[in-house]
């Protein structure tokens, strides 16, 4: 898939692929931009394609041939709001991974979060977004720990507790910490147990990948694929200042995506 | 100093820092203004002033113009009815060679591509709302690149004007000479769901 892609000359493009096998790879397409290129839709974003390239070890710009489209996710270009989440995944992608490392995991990952994104309730993308970050860094192996206090090592409570204690999630150290061990210590979000728990299966989820029966919003019990209630705006200021404060903490790639500082509503486009 | 003139390396310099222009052909090009007689050479630089304090934006259209408005917006033979929203000035000069639109134009000078940072206030879309709720026109055809950005900027101008005035996009599908055997997927499902008769 094409992660970004920048107009070279009159009709080429340089484009930074992320491929299954290799990684990620900047290429050059020659003739990208005729009529009749060779490469079709297959160098647009939200396409999954096959291509073929020249490969030469120690090279920066690979040579692209040819690409032919596998999958699209096109009606991501249709909505404003999935457009510019789709867009968000792109950009992290390009920022968190290594020129020509493969990781398998998050190129299987990122097609389901995809289409997860063409199909979900727009209410549920800011959601969507955050928990593929997540599991995105996982698989980097960036986890932060979150069923256990980092300093006693206190599992997280159930029953009312988990409704009334508040523990501290802090960036710095990586996870969270419960209330006692937290009173010392300065920074950090102020956070429910319950929600700690929400935020784990997001980052980890109960099966492979971005399935859709582990990814629970604020009410718990269903899945943000289906479920269309709005979040509550609590849970979605905790749970992106989480995301936030934990990637650019620990990935020094991160700093941030222009993508979400965009506003697709500023012309009161029907978004709503 | 690299050259032996000072005037030479700063041309030289400035001719590389244009796009697709490295420093060898840069070197070539002002070798070549020497060459040639001086009044070429000097027309040249005089075109580069002219464009850069004679052409405008027209407030109308976003177009390239010399006047306000540009000859287009001003031209009463055109159909004031019309609308064709294009990306760049570039668009505006290729649907013009086609010979079959007679409206007026208006130039968005991008698309919506949030990868680059470029969102709705960076283009010239609220213009382009305030001339349809101006009113007068038939038709709005996006004429925006069949490109993901281009997609979804037209989606986003559906959004935006669909409740005002009557708006269309232009057809996508197969380039003359293809082979449809050879076709892009998306290419020929577009091709087919934009399908007219015969």
């Amino acid at each position: 898939m094409v992660l970004r892609s920048l107009r070279y000359g009159e009709t080429s493009r340089i484009v930074t692929l992320f491929t299954r096998a290799h990684g990620k790879v900047s290429a050059m397409a020659k003739g990208a931009r005729e009529t009749k290129s060779p490469f079709g839709s297959s160098l647009e974003p939200f396409c999954v394609a096959s291509y073929v390239f020249y490969h030469r070890t120690g090279r920066d710009l690979q040579f692209l041939k040819s690409g032919w489209t596998e999958r699209e996710y096109s009606a991501l270009w249709e909505d404003a709001e999935r457009f510019l989440h789709g867009a968000a995944l792109l950009e992290f992608l390009d920022r968190i991974l290594l020129e020509e490392e493969p990781v398998p995991e998050i190129y299987d990952l990122a097609q389901r979060a995809l289409a997860v994104l063409t199909r979900a309730p727009r209410e549920r993308l800011r959601e969507l977004f955050r928990a593929f970050q997540l599991r995105a860094a996982a698989h980097l192996g960036y986890a932060p720990m979150l069923d256990r206090c980092l300093h006693c090592a206190r599992g997280l409570p159930e029953g009312e507790a988990e409704m009334t204690e508040v523990w501290v999630f802090r960036a710095t150290e990586g996870g969270a910490l419960c209330p006692n061990c937290a009173s010392g210590g300065e920074g950090g979000v102020r956070i429910r147990p319950r929600a700690l728990r929400r935020i784990r299966t997001m980052a980890l989820g109960r099966g492979e990948g971005f399935g859709e029966a582990d990814l629970v919003g604020d009410r718990g019990g269903a899945s943000l694929v289906r479920d269309s209630a709005a979040p509550s705006p609590l849970w979605i200021a905790a749970l992106e200042r989480i995301v936030e404060e934990y990637l650019h903490f620990h990935i020094e790639r991160y700093h941030g995506l222009r993508s979400l500082r965009i506003r697709m509503d500023e012309m009161g486009a029907a978004t709503a | 100093m690299e050259y032996s003139s000072k005037h030479l390396e700063d041309l030289i310099e400035r001719l590389a820092k244009l796009p697709s222009i490295g420093k060898k052909t840069a070197l070539r090009l002002a070798f070549h203004l020497l060459k040639v007689p001086a009044e070429e050479a000097l027309e040249l630089a005089r075109a580069i002033e002219r464009v850069r304090t004679d052409v405008v934006s027209c407030e109308m259209c976003g177009n390239i113009a010399e006047t306000q408005p540009c000859y287009l917006c001003a031209d009463p033979s055109r159909d004031h009815a019309f609308l064709c929203v294009v990306e760049q000035p570039g668009d505006v000069i290729a649907i013009e060679r086609s010979g079959v639109f007679h409206g007026l134009y208006h130039v968005l000078r991008g698309s919506l591509s949030p990868l680059d940072g470029i969102g709705p206030d960076d283009l010239r879309i609220r213009d382009l709302v305030t001339r349809v709720d101006e009113g007068g026109y038939r038709e709005i055809i996006v004429a925006t690149n069949p490109t993901a950005q281009g997609e979804a900027t037209a989606h986003y101008l559906n959004d935006l004007l669909r409740d005002k005035v009557r708006l269309t996009r232009i057809a996508r599908g197969l380039p003359i000479g293809a082979d449809l055997e050879l076709s892009d997927q998306i290419t020929l499902a577009r091709a087919i769901e934009g399908r007219k008769e015969i």
